[in-house]
Formats: C-alpha cells, structure tokens, sequence
C-alpha cells in the first residue's frame, strides 16, 4: 500500500497553494511571499533603483495576486509570473522613485549608510550606481525592463521574454536600443 | 559595449541589492492591506444590497408604488376617507383591481371639501423630501465610507515614498498592529527558525490574544503543522478534526483530510 510521508503531503499541500492563493487565503500569500521575496525584492529595487518604491511594488504585487492567479498557468514557473507582475506595476513606482531621485539630487544628498568599507571606495560606488540610475531614468519603461533583467538580473532572453510577456526577439531588439541610448547619454554627459 | 557600461553594472548591481529591503515591513503591509481588503468585501456584501433596497423602496415611493402597495395591503380606504388627493386617483383608477373599482366609484363624493387638496398639497413634497434625505443619508453613508476608506490606503503605498524618517514609522506601525507582529513572530519561529515547540508556544499566545483575528484560521493550523513536527499526533489529530469538517473552509478541509490520511498512513 502506498504510505504518504509528511514530506509528501507538504508538497501536495503546495499544489493546492494556487486554489488557497485563489480564495485569497492570508497563509497562502505568506507562504509565497517567504519563498519568492529575495527574487521579487531584488529585481524590484534593481528596475527602480529606490529603496522605498521598491518595498511598495513588492506590497502590490502581493496584494493584487490574488486577483491574477487565474491567469498564472501550471507548469510554468511562479517566480517568473511574480516578477511579471512587478513588471507590468512598475510604471507608477518607477515615476515616484524618479520624481525622488530628482529631488535628493535638487535637494540634498540621502545620507550614506554607515560602513566597514573604505569610504572613497564605498562613495565612488555610490556615485557609479546613481550614473546608472540616472542613465536607466532616460529610457523607456520597455528597454528598461529588458536592460535590468538580462544585464542586472542577468537572466536568459527567454525568462526575460516570459515575465516582460514578448517574444524572445524583441526583448534582444529592446535590449540593444537599450544600450545604445545608455552608452549615447554616458558620452553626451562626459560620464562616468 | 558592455565594457564601458560594467563598471557602471557592479556598482548599480551592489547598491541596488533586494536584501536591503525591510522584508518583514512590507509582509506585515501585504497581510494588513489583505486583512483590510476582506474586510470590506464582506462589509460590501450586505452595505451594497441594503443600499440597493433603500433606493428601490425611494423610487417606489416617488412613482406612486406607496400607493398601489397600500391598495395592495387593503390600507386605501382609510387612506381615501380621510386624505385622499386629486392627483393618483387617475393612476389609481387605472390600477387593473376589479375590487377596487365601486370604492373608487364611491370616492368622488368625499372629495367635496375644496380646501383638502390645496391643505395637503405640501404633504406630498414633505414625504418626498423625507425620502429624498434618507436616500441622500443612503448614499452619504456608503460615500464618504467609501471615501474614508481610499485614504488610508493610498497612504499604505504613497505616502512612504514622499515621507522621508522611515525607520519613525515603523515602531508607530508595530504598535498598531500587535496581532500582525504576534502573527509573524511565530510563523517566523516556525519557517525561517524551524523551531516548533518556540514556535508552539507563540501560537498558544497568539490565539489565546486574538481567538477570533481575522489571521486565527491560519494560526490554528499552522499550530497543527507544529504538533505534528513535534510528534504529538493524537493531538494533532483531535485538533485537525473541525477542520476536516469544513469547518475553516474547503480548502482547509481538503489539507485537513490530507494530513489526517498522512497521520493514519504513518501510525500503522
């Protein structure tokens, strides 16, 4: 007779977890949140470049999941549809993380977390990444988005086609429109 | 290509990592903007159709059907004898009741104080304006409820960006929500620290401050997964048991059963 052992029976209880995330159940949510937050937070934090309006798309995303699992489609992978999600949210947090960016830089400067490493290091860092950050600021949401999951992330075009919801082609033609301008912006502000 | 743009990649790429995020502020967001939005869904369920019904039972009034219901009920004699206007006796007498028609025919007769009318002219405005205000009652009360509700929501997902000491919030979002941090101290104690007697404990706390939180299924049952972890199985398996009645739900029942099968397996 075949004997189930608790093992097994956790991991039928993740094949129930789409109808649990259907019926909105809290404890679904969380279970998922615990298994994809690393991926979800980074990729959030790397498209927009701010920490707080990365912490708000993750929020979203979660919030509003129950609402679009239907659309999830076994076999495929969660993470990628989590980051789909992100993907298609992004537009409104990508305007507040920019119109802050604009500020600080207007403004004043966010202070530096305290740390162990040598500051001139740790500040040329700092400033790279902001070129970046700005650069990144100049494209359009599209070519950003092929930008940050295949050079940032660093995952396949073909992933990244599956979360940005395009053919492979045309994340590789968004891909390479990307960098151009990025390079073209670089060289047109003497940067870095 | 990319040789002038790594440089600019590593750093973006170390300063821009997911870790630095504050994972279990935007969990406890997540489960409180949810525990708010069930809230009003199940609010929703009968505001909507009451509202419904005060707006139809308005209408009705307006169009005359307070009238036609009395003729139904058998209350328009009285109310013909004592205050009957001009104005709905050509609807009344349009009103396809056979019964009704000798008293309509007996009515002409009583009308024939002139001064009646012109007195009871302001009544029917007067109701309707009663009506009128308890319709805009109806409507003010899911409106600015519904209005009073937006807010806190936008500020859930704005308002951190724009408000600049973070870390000021947070202890004020802590405080005001004890059951969500009781709630994630032990699933954390449970999942992340696989500590399941901690973990027990936390529960037993938990549920014994909030025995009716909205997150109190789930505690329930996560406290099971703890005495199973634990090797207490009778007991688990007398606590499964409202469960696998359905108790909590279809999807609860069908773990429930899961595990109780899983249970019976493993004790032979």
């Amino acid at each position: 007779m075949h004997s189930l052992t608790l093992p097994q029976v956790y991991r039928d209880q993740h094949l129930n977890l789409i109808e649990r995330l259907r019926a909105g159940e809290l404890g679904a949510i969380a279970e998922l949140y615990e298994e994809h937050h690393p991926a979800l937070c980074s990729f959030a934090r790397r498209l927009l470049a701010d920490a707080q309006a990365a912490e708000d798309l993750v929020h979203d995303v979660f919030v509003v999941l129950p609402g679009l699992v239907h659309k999830f489609q076994p076999g495929k992978s969660m993470r990628a549809f989590l980051l789909s999600i992100a993907a298609h949210r992004a537009r409104h947090h990508l305007r507040a993380a920019r119109r802050r960016r604009q500020l600080l830089e207007r403004v004043a400067r966010e202070p530096l977390p305290a740390s162990a490493e040598h500051p001139d290091r740790r500040l040329e860092r700092e400033r790279l990444s902001q070129v970046l950050a700005r650069a990144l600021d100049q494209l359009p949401l599209p070519q950003r988005l092929a930008f940050v999951l295949c050079e940032v992330e660093e995952l396949g075009s073909r992933e990244a086609a599956e979360i940005m919801g395009v053919p492979e082609g045309t994340v590789r033609t968004r891909l390479f429109h990307a960098k151009k301008r990025l390079v073209a912006w670089l060289a047109a502000e003497g940067l870095p | 290509m990319s040789s002038e743009l790594k440089p600019l990649l590593d750093a973006y790429r170390a300063e821009n990592r997911g870790e630095a995020l504050d994972r279990d502020e935007i969990e406890r967001r997540i489960i409180a903007s949810l525990s708010k939005r069930r809230a009003r869904g199940r609010r929703s369920l009968w505001i909507v159709p009451m509202g419904m019904g005060l707006l139809g039972s308005v209408a009705l009034a307006a169009t005359g059907g307070a009238e036609l219901w009395r003729h139904f009920v058998g209350e328009a004699p009285r109310e013909r004898s004592t205050a009957t206007t001009s104005a709905p006796a050509g609807a009344r007498s349009a009103a396809p009741s056979p019964h009704h028609e000798p008293e309509l025919a007996q009515a002409p007769p009583v009308q024939t104080p002139p001064a009646r009318p012109s007195d009871e002219a302001p009544e029917p405005p007067r109701r309707q304006s009663l009506e009128a205000r308890a319709a805009d009652e109806a409507e003010n009360s899911v409106a600015p409820a519904s209005a009073r509700r937006a807010p806190p929501q936008r500020r859930a997902s704005a308002a951190p960006h724009e408000q600049q000491p973070k870390p000021a919030h947070k202890p004020e979002q802590r405080e005001q929500n004890p059951e969500l941090t009781a709630y994630a101290a032990a699933r954390r104690l449970q999942l992340e620290e696989h500590n399941p007697s901690a973990a027990l404990r936390a529960w037993d706390s938990y549920l014994e401050r909030f025995p009716r939180g909205p997150l109190s299924a789930e505690a329930r049952f996560n406290r099971i997964r703890c005495l199973i972890e634990l090797d207490q199985r009778e007991r688990a398996i007398r606590e499964l048991q409202p469960f696998a009645a359905g108790k909590f739900g279809r999807e609860r029942q069908s773990q429930a059963l899961t595990l109780l099968q899983a249970l019976g397996e493993l004790d032979r």
